[in-house]
């Protein structure tokens, strides 16, 4: 009895204890869960408004730099042209530049972002080709041109100041910008669905510089060929690692692979339209080939390869890579330009015509220097561009040319070249290679004119050889 | 009474993992911060050439720094009288040659990164299409006109808002980059890709698909 009563009591203290550790336990665990709790909110909180004070900021520049432009444009379609107008261009330019970058800041979720970036874009670009013309009075179409991107520049200012209104009212941006939260694209009120519909407004502005639509939709000129069949086709991609044996064939230490399967996967239907192919080499190593369905040629090749030990220098390489252009009907191929990153070398190859060598038809072809086993291939340009050419013969010497270079620079070779311009444009020209304090530089004289149309320096870069 | 006093030592045991479980998920991710290589891969191919040039390194020209790399780092560092810790840094780069910081490698490393954290279970030529889609909106009007302002413009890219962006890409991811740099685009300029199964957005729907690679459906 007296027993079972100390029991009793040992049950009801050791419960006591129990309870009394709980309950110390218990607010410890709350004090730090409120504490840990206080402390992310409040990070939370913070990097939340830091967000949201930049997009407010990058909208606001927008807002100030579209106004400055507006105005500037108000004078521009109203001034009589000369030093004055080209001033009032070139800072209309630099706005839109301005403005571009802020737009790049804020949430592409946002309706209208990337129509507005497009306008201002192309105002950017369309001034500063403006700016940089050598008339000095602005044609009656020009200025029309002008007048309307007035009026929508005015349009979009009107917008965004109501819009700033709304910010200045407690709108926030980044809340209406999650596209995880939302899964169409969120409307930032009514006001900048104004700015969207601007785009049905906006002029067509025609013009060959940055960022005009016929810079985006190139013309393909190279591909008037008779359309084959996907048998065809499949065909010619069984084929494809045939010609890269015969291609290999005198070049010692090359050990390139057979194709095992060639399987169609699928279509593409862009700007260029293709029949696509998975090709599995003998060891599993997988190529994807493009092969066009105007005239089955070969488009693009991509693959990629381990690291193993180079056994191949630069000029197999080139030897294969020539040799496989031929195979794909390219006889006048001729090696430009390699770099060689890793293992992998990246060759450019241009067709040479009445010895001129045509840089606009470019073909790169990558080349594993361990095997000789041919990566890719890229002839996008070459069949954008290449078309039968009545090239001028030149009006202007060689020598002539030649006198412009400074004599600080060492002239080491010298060609007549088809050059690529800005803009789509093609200008023969007189290729000048030389070296100064152990730069390499290239000289494009304009073979017509005698003009300097380019110059190119070799940059040594950890990526190889770059041009700029 | 043995047998309550295991009651509630379980009890107040369980109470406290509980509270602990569930304020772990409250604890401010102060101590997980990223682990950054010191040179990226290119970089470490181009020491590791360099060194191979000069005869302090025997190896394979990997961009992997493994112990021989370092060593041979160190040796150079010695003779060169710098510190010889194994790592370059401006000084070491200086004196082996090499550009740590030049556009080129900078938009080569953001490209790789983002192509490892957008595409990495991909085939190879998936990834080499997303790199060309970053690149396809840098020319394009629509879009910001640099590699930097494409890849972070909010919420353009998934792994860009959910951190996956800072994972250091594999080589792979380096070779597709690579390659998109030097020309290649499979999609033939696509400006827009996603994937059909777990895209949510309906305006994405809307776009022109050109091709499908993989997972991705590639759009105009």
């Amino acid at each position: 009895m007296k027993d079972l009563k100390k029991e009793k009591a040992n049950i009801s203290k050791a419960g006591l204890i129990t309870l009394i550790v709980f309950v110390v336990v218990l607010a410890v665990m709350m004090t730090v869960f409120c504490v840990l709790y206080a402390i992310n909110k409040t990070s939370y909180e913070e990097s939340a408004i830091s967000l949201e004070n930049i997009y407010q900021r990058s909208f606001f520049d927008l807002v100030d730099n579209v106004n400055n432009a507006e105005v500037k444009l108000g004078k521009l379609v109203n001034s009589t042209g000369g030093e004055y107008s080209k001033k009032l261009l070139t800072e209309i330019h630099e706005n839109a530049n301005d403005a571009q970058n802020n737009l790049s800041y804020l949430p592409i979720s946002m309706n209208g972002i990337p129509e507005t970036t497009k306008f201002i874009n192309q105002l950017s670009g369309f001034t500063s080709v403006l700016a940089s013309d050598q008339s000095d009075t602005l044609s009656s179409e020009n200025l029309k041109t002008l007048k309307q991107l007035y009026n929508s520049v005015s349009t979009i200012k009107y917008k965004l100041n109501e819009m700033s209104t709304e910010i200045m009212n407690g709108y926030n941006i980044s809340k209406h910008s999650n596209l995880k939260e939302n899964a169409s694209f969120t409307d930032f009120t009514s006001k900048i669905q104004g700015v969207k519909t601007v785009d049905e407004d906006y002029p067509s502005m025609i013009y060959d510089g940055p960022f005009s639509d016929s810079v985006v939709n190139k013309e393909i000129k190279g591909l008037n060929f008779k359309e084959i069949s996907k048998e065809e086709a499949t065909e010619i991609a069984k084929n494809l690692f045939k010609k890269q044996e015969e291609a290999t064939k005198d070049v010692d230490g090359a050990t390139p692979a057979k194709s095992q399967t060639t399987e169609f996967v699928g279509e593409t239907n862009g700007r260029f339209k293709t029949y696509d192919f998975k090709i599995v080499l003998e060891g599993g190593q997988e190529y994807y080939a493009q092969i066009t369905k105007a005239g089955g040629k070969l488009l693009t090749l991509s693959s990629h390869a381990g690291r193993a030990s180079k056994t191949l220098s630069n000029e197999d390489a080139i030897e294969i890579a020539t040799n496989f252009a031929k195979a794909q009907g390219l006889s006048n191929m001729e090696c430009v330009w390699s770099d060689v990153v890793g293992n992998d070398t990246y060759l450019n190859l241009a067709p040479v015509e009445n010895d001129i060598i045509l840089y606009p038809d470019l073909i790169k072809v990558k080349i594993d220097l361990a095997t000789g086993n041919i990566l890719g291939w890229e002839a996008t340009s070459y069949y954008t561009n290449h078309i039968e050419r009545n090239l001028p013969s030149p009006s202007y010497s060689k020598a002539e040319a030649k006198a412009k270079i400074s004599n600080d620079f060492k002239i080491v070779s010298s060609r007549l070249a088809l050059s690529p311009l800005e803009y789509n444009r093609e200008v023969l020209t007189y290729e000048f290679e030389c070296e100064k304090a152990g730069a390499t530089y290239y000289f494009y004289f304009n073979a017509e004119n005698g003009n300097l149309e380019n110059i190119l320096k070799v940059i040594k870069t950890d990526n190889g050889n770059l041009l700029m | 009474m043995a047998k309550s006093k295991k009651f509630y030592f379980i009890a107040v045991l369980m109470l406290i993992c509980t509270l602990s479980t569930f304020s772990l998920g409250f604890i401010p991710n102060i101590g997980v911060s990223q682990v950054e290589a010191e040179t990226t891969y290119s970089q470490n191919v181009a020491i590791q050439q360099r060194l191979k040039d000069l005869g302090y390194y025997s190896g394979a020209v990997d961009g992997t720094l493994n112990w021989e790399t370092t060593e041979a780092i160190k040796n150079f560092q010695f003779d060169y009288g710098v510190t010889a810790d194994g790592i370059v840094g401006p000084e070491t780069a200086r004196l082996l040659g090499i550009n740590l910081n030049d556009q080129a490698s900078n938009d080569l490393y953001l490209i790789a990164k983002c192509v490892y954290a957008e595409a990495r279970g991909e085939p190879y030529v998936g990834q080499v299409a997303v790199a060309a889609v970053i690149l396809n909106r840098v020319e394009h009007p629509d879009f910001p006109n640099t590699v930097y302002g494409v890849v972070y413009q909010p919420w353009a890219f998934t792994a860009v808002f959910d951190g996956q962006i800072n994972l250091e890409p594999n080589e792979t991811a380096y070779q597709a980059a690579q390659d998109a740099l030097n020309g290649w685009d499979p999609t033939y300029g696509c400006i827009y890709y996603y994937n059909p199964e777990t895209a949510t957005s309906e305006w994405i729907f809307s776009r022109e698909v050109v091709v499908t690679i993989g997972k991705h459906n590639f759009a105009i």
